[in-house]
């Protein structure tokens, strides 16, 4: 027994470890990254493996074609992770959606739980159309409001200050807020 | 701005709100309406829409500052918050009978095992996931249920496993007991004074044994103490009111019991601290069993609190004193004293006033002070708690007649752990092998020095209360040993050849080779040389050798011993078989591996035939073949094996057998790496539940159990249950080895990456710097492990933009490993692996492919060509110094070795190089070679078989063959829809591709609609670069339909609509 296990470390501690299991690689990533994102939400690491088994499944693939830097990645694990919880609440909304104007409370707290599927939803539509214009602020969002990176980091990886990283998110703020309330 | 001659598009509009709208929100509020009357000059449609949105980011909810994810949280446990689980649903191993509870914090199931292997019944906790909270809830409630899985009691029900339900609620899996509330027990039988205070002891010596282990209770009361019908008092839920108490988990800092605990606690057995919210220690469950001795001794609690409010019964709790026993209820007329009043005055007032008392320190020190009090009144001496008189004096002497009851048990759990077991077992086998009477009678004679000798001889320094261990014990034995047996040679021997034995399995080799030596020559002097006695000595030396990586010595030796038992006893005889398995071992050790599975077969062969009922050595050849195996890597062999042993060993060992969980961990093992990560997962914690139970928690075996399992989690990519594990084994073997043994620092080095690895690099740093200064100090600047820890370093270093000490940690690495190659010129990991690390290392400019050339190559020759990253090494190298086809043929050659099919890697690079070469045709061998053995070892909708094809689709369309190339397409895009979505980007780039396939076979209809649809689906995911690059192809490949089409106005708009995609 012990000889087997020692190979074993040896073999996950080594070098190739890294080259070969891209795919925990990535799941395990994209854990880091999920993990971030529920850390201020007590009680809510229930579904977190699943949402995050989901996305990581989404990826893997994409992954195999040459995804293979930190940038990429980052942005394929905040990409998945709005796909994982917009398709979440999608099925679990099979009826169609009303328009209308939402009333977003200022403070988060006061967002009844059970509408704020129905927000998210409607946030990822204003997305949408926030896409025909500017890609970029959809990047942005994508990064912080579903990938949880900081401005700092999101800065870094496209040779960005974070002061202009703050800008882009208000302007995408800006956006947002003014299509989930508008009538 | 925008040209003349057409209204600007939305995208062009934005880009000038974009820019005021940047340059506004920069600027202070009041100078705002000045910045806009000077940007927008005069156009009020923009300026108004600027306006709209500086209002609009004004308002925005607070939640998008927040993460998504967080946002959402709530409503994705709403969920789980589902009101029970059925009766026939599955938890686990487990099915579910029915409800039998439920509480504020949890539901408890009866359930039974699915399988039917073992009829058991179990209860299933399941808590609600209050107080979990997101960052160290789950984990938290993983290590407890660990440390709880760990309590082996008579008294305690026993916590058998856990887990978490399909809607991620934790639930643990414990013993079911039944029976009823203690008081209620003694209620309905009548019981007397005696027999109550019985009671209580046997849940004092429970909580004791708890408190020994860190553990406290936190919410003992009578429905948590339950007595069966035989009259066995067994504790519930030991440990879980913490799991449930937000406070102990980080949440809310020093909340008051007052405002949410006192509702969902039984307020009755509270003790003040916990009322308010002070600090929680073993003196709080000291308070508890002292309500608990008050209510068995007068049916009563202490203070009445039905019907009063919070405030009240803080009060009651933290100010009032209790009335004495004797003098409680005393206007209850209507109500029966159990026991009446006069035999409570005095002492039993006093005990149990003392438990209660308010400030802690003032309490009894421990359970066990508690329980000692409750005996000597028994007894008829002072108690402790009685005038203060005879206090010192009872004290000393009960101290002084005691024996500490966890301390015993953890005595006796520790030669169950580490020696009976070994003992039990040669006393079996010795049983069988010899068959005459003497050497029954000297079995007998051995188990009872064993047992009466070092048992006996243990007792004094338990009741010193300090640990034993059992090289203690087998040192005590030793001592006594010597002329203990001076007219009996032979036993002496016999003995000595038992602690040689328990020795080795403690991996204590001078210890045991020196104990096997003595036995060695008084079996000789005794027996002669060639007796089976003294061969069988023989043969455990060479294991000891063989432990101790003497590997050529013990072969030789192991030849000589077999040739003699042939010689003596026949080519028939068992013992021969036996002396056959550890040469088979000694190969395995020495890596010559099909000799040993050779070996093996053979033995195996020869047992089937000879002796077909010997199952014991069956079993340890079956071991040992599986264990070949995995050594070569020949996982699904190893696997097949390891079940086979299995099935023999439920069968004659029954399934609580050390040997079982040992079979367990290779069988998990191998299952892990079959990626039957399920099954693994089922053994693995089979195994580890059994080895705790049997074994305890810091035996080699269920460390190595422990380190299974988190690679397990690791290779499912769970990195925190991997960290889980991995720490556990270094909490337990830092406690066993110390802190520079290399099981701990291996344990640390994993942690380490672990930590690395889920973003905790500030804590791992340290590690990585200590691994390297400890393995240098204690193997060796230039030891492998030393050297592993330097290009952790190294990698970290990078990692973290720390350049110039990456750099410098990489020389070292360099300069160790030249040094190295002097002496280890021959060890084909060191020569692959520094090979590697000369044409991959970074930075960039310390590679050097020249000098690895010849390393790599004598790698190869030494495993015969066998070893697949030698083989992907030398490729590697071949590459570096630009030998294209060299590299061909060597990755080819590695690709075709049986691991190579869990690597994804291989077969792209092998693909671009043989398309880099123009050699197309080799290409396609290789795919269809290659997808032929993922379809028959890969799950069928595994996404990677589709990429293969899609590998095949475009070889074949280079190749001219279109036909091929489409049907290759077909089945790429149906393989990937398996797992991924109708519109995932990598579906519809495949989609795409077999469109413009089809444009060249000019089938334009059905090419549309695939590239439209691709195209359009594409059109919302260009965020990303890939993805990007996706969407222009897709969009090209549409322009290109329209114009062979001959539909030029489309392939216009098309264009057009490139073009836009292509401006960001």
């Amino acid at each position: 027994m012990p000889g087997v296990t020692d190979e074993l470390i040896e073999t996950l501690g080594g070098d190739r470890a890294a080259v070969e299991a891209l795919y925990e690689q990535a799941y395990m990533e994209l854990r880091v990254l999920a993990r971030r994102q529920l850390r201020r939400a007590p009680g809510s690491t229930l579904q977190t493996t699943e949402v995050i088994h989901e996305a990581y499944v989404r990826l893997r693939d994409r992954i195999h074609l040459g995804v293979n830097d930190k940038t990429h990645f980052m942005a394929l694990s905040a990409r998945a992770m709005r796909r994982v919880l917009i398709d979440y609440f999608r099925n679990r909304k099979a009826q169609k959606r009303g328009g209308g104007a939402l009333v977003l409370p200022l403070d988060e707290g006061l967002v009844p739980v059970e509408e704020r599927g129905e927000v998210l939803l409607r946030l990822d539509e204003a997305l949408d159309g926030l896409a025909e214009v500017s890609p970029r602020l959809v990047q942005t969002v994508e990064y912080k409001f579903f990938g949880g990176m900081t401005e700092e980091e999101i800065g870094e990886l496209h040779g960005r200050s974070a002061r202009t990283v703050r800008n882009d998110w208000r302007k995408a703020k800006a956006w947002l807020n003014r299509e989930l309330t508008r009538g | 701005m925008s040209e003349p001659d057409r209204p600007p598009t939305a995208a062009e509009r934005w880009e000038r709100v974009d820019e005021i709208l940047g340059r506004a929100l920069d600027c202070p509020e009041a100078e705002r309406p000045a910045l806009l009357d000077e940007a927008c000059a005069g156009d009020l449609e923009l300026r108004r829409e600027v306006e709209e949105l500086l209002a609009a980011e004004a308002a925005a909810p607070t939640f998008l500052d927040d993460s998504a994810a967080g946002f959402v949280a709530e409503a994705l446990v709403e969920e789980d918050r589902s009101p029970g689980l059925a009766p026939g649903s599955s938890l686990g191993e487990y099915r579910l009978i029915r409800e039998i509870g439920a509480g504020g914090m949890s539901r408890v199931y009866l359930a039974e095992r699915e399988s039917g292997d073992f009829d058991q019944r179990v209860a299933i906790k399941v808590l609600r996931a209050v107080g979990l909270d997101a960052e160290h809830g789950l984990e938290r409630f993983r290590f407890e249920r660990m440390v709880l899985a760990s309590l082996d009691h008579p008294h305690i029900a026993r916590v058998l496993s856990g887990g978490a339900t399909d809607a991620g609620l934790p639930y643990l899996v414990m013993e079911h007991v039944e029976g009823v509330p203690i008081t209620s027990y003694c209620a309905k039988n009548r019981l007397g004074l005696t027999e109550r205070l019985g009671l209580a002891l046997d849940v004092c010596a429970a909580v004791q044994y708890a408190h020994q282990r860190l553990i406290v209770h936190r919410d003992l009361k009578p429905s948590n103490i339950l007595v069966t019908e035989e009259g066995q008092a067994k504790l519930l839920d030991f440990g879980i009111a913490k799991l449930l108490d937000p406070e102990s988990l980080g949440l809310g800092a020093g909340a008051p019991m007052t405002q949410t605990g006192l509702l969902l606690m039984t307020p009755d057995y509270a003790a003040p601290e916990q009322v308010l919210g002070a600090e929680v220690t073993t003196a709080t469950d000291v308070y508890a069993l002292g309500v608990l001795l008050y209510e068995l001794l007068t049916g009563e609690r202490p203070y009445r609190t039905h019907g009063r409010s919070a405030a009240t019964i803080e009060r009651l709790i933290c100010e009032a004193d209790p009335p004495a026993p004797s003098s409680s209820a005393s206007g209850n007329a209507d109500r029966e004293r159990p026991i009446e009043r006069g035999r409570l005055r005095g002492d039993l007032d006093a005990i149990v006033l003392k438990a209660l008392r308010k400030e802690p320190e003032a309490r009894y020190g421990s359970a066990r002070e508690l329980a000692a009090d409750i005996e000597s009144h028994l007894q008829g001496l002072p108690v402790a708690a009685g005038p203060t008189t005879f206090t010192y004096r009872a004290r000393k002497f009960v101290r002084r007649h005691k024996l500490p009851v966890g301390v015993a048990v953890m005595f006796v759990l520790a030669i169950i752990g580490f020696g009976a077991v070994t003992a039990w077992q040669q006393a079996q086998t010795r049983r069988e092998r010899d068959r005459a009477r003497a050497a029954e009678a000297k079995a007998n004679a051995i188990n009872r020095f064993l047992i009466d000798d070092l048992l006996g001889s243990a007792a004094p320094e338990v009741a010193q209360g300090r640990e034993i261990t059992v090289r203690q014990v087998a040192e005590r034995a030793e001592a006594r040993l010597e002329g203990s047996f001076s007219g009996q040679p032979e036993l002496e021997a016999s003995i000595r050849r038992s602690l040689g034995e328990i020795h080795l399995g403690l991996g204590e080799l001078e210890a045991a080779a020196e104990q096997l030596a003595r036995a060695e020559s008084l079996f000789e002097s005794e027996l002669g040389a060639d007796h089976p006695e003294t061969l069988e000595v023989r043969r455990l030396q060479a294991e000891v050798a063989l432990t101790g990586q003497d590997f050529e010595g013990a072969l030789e030796d192991l030849a000589e011993v077999a040739e003699a038992q042939r010689r003596t006893l026949g080519e028939r005889d068992l013992r021969v078989r036996t002396t056959e398995g550890t040469i088979a071992r000694g190969l395995i050790e020495a890596g010559e591996f099909d000799t040993a599975i050779d070996q093996l077969a053979a033995t195996l062969e020869a047992l089937e035939q000879d002796a077909p009922g010997a199952w014991r050595e069956r079993l340890e050849l079956l071991t040992l073949k599986a264990r070949a195996h995995a050594r070569r890597r020949e996982w699904l062999e190893a696997e097949a094996v390891a079940a086979e042993a299995l099935r023999h060993q439920l069968q004659h060992l029954g399934p609580d057998h050390p040997e079982v969980g040992k079979t367990l961990a290779v069988l998990g093992n191998a299952q892990t790496k079959n990626d039957r990560y399920d099954a693994a997962g089922e053994s693995l914690e089979q195994a580890l539940e059994l080895q705790r139970r049997v074994l305890g928690s810091v035996h080699p075996d269920t460390l190595a159990t422990l380190r299974l399992l988190s690679i397990l989690a690791w290779d499912r990519g769970d990195v925190e249950t991997s960290a889980i594990y991995v720490r556990e084994e270094y909490d337990r073997a830092l406690e066993v080895y110390g802190d520079a043994d290399p099981r701990t620092l291996r344990a640390l080095g994993m942690l380490a990456m672990l930590l690395d690895r889920s973003g905790r690099a500030d804590q791992a740093k340290p590690i990585l710097g200590r691994l390297v200064d400890v393995n240098s100090e204690t193997l060796g600047p230039s030891h492998p492990k030393t050297i592993r820890a330097l290009k952790n370093l190294n990698k970290f270093l990078l990692r973290s933009g720390e350049t110039a000490a990456a750099r410098e940690a990489m020389q070292r690495t360099l300069e160790v490993n030249w040094e190295r190659l002097e002496e280890a010129g021959d060890d084909q990991t060191f020569l692959s692996d520094f090979a590697y690390l000369l044409v991959t290392c970074r930075p960039e400019d310390l590679r050097d492919p020249a000098a690895a050339l010849p390393l790599a190559e004598r790698a190869v020759e030494l495993s015969g060509r066998q070893w697949d990253d030698a083989l992907d090494t030398l490729a590697f190298v071949y590459r570096g110094l630009g030998r294209l086809d060299d590299a061909i043929e060597v990755q080819r050659e590695a690709l075709e070795l049986p691991d190579a099919i869990r690597r994804g890697g291989m077969e792209s690079l092998l693909v671009d190089m043989l398309v880099e070469k123009g050699d197309l045709a080799g290409a396609e061998a290789m795919l269809l070679w290659n997808l032929e053995r993922r379809h028959a070892a890969r799950p069928a909708d595994d996404p990677v078989l589709g990429t293969s094809y899609r590998f095949l689709g475009d070889v074949r369309a280079k190749m001219g063959r279109l036909e091929e190339a489409e049907a290759d397409l077909r089945r790429a895009v149906a393989q990937l829809e398996k797992t991924l979505d109708h519109d995932d980007p990598l579906v519809s780039s495949a989609r795409s591709e077999l469109g413009a396939l089809l444009v060249r076979r000019q089938r334009f209809e059905e090419a549309e609609t695939l590239l439209v649809e691709a195209a359009e689906a594409l059109a919302g995911h260009g965020y990303f670069d890939w993805e990007a690059r996706l969407r222009a192809q897709a969009f090209e490949r549409v322009v290109d339909l329209y114009e062979s089409w001959g539909r030029p106005a489309e392939a216009a708009d098309w264009r057009e609509r490139a073009t836009i995609h292509r401006a960001w």
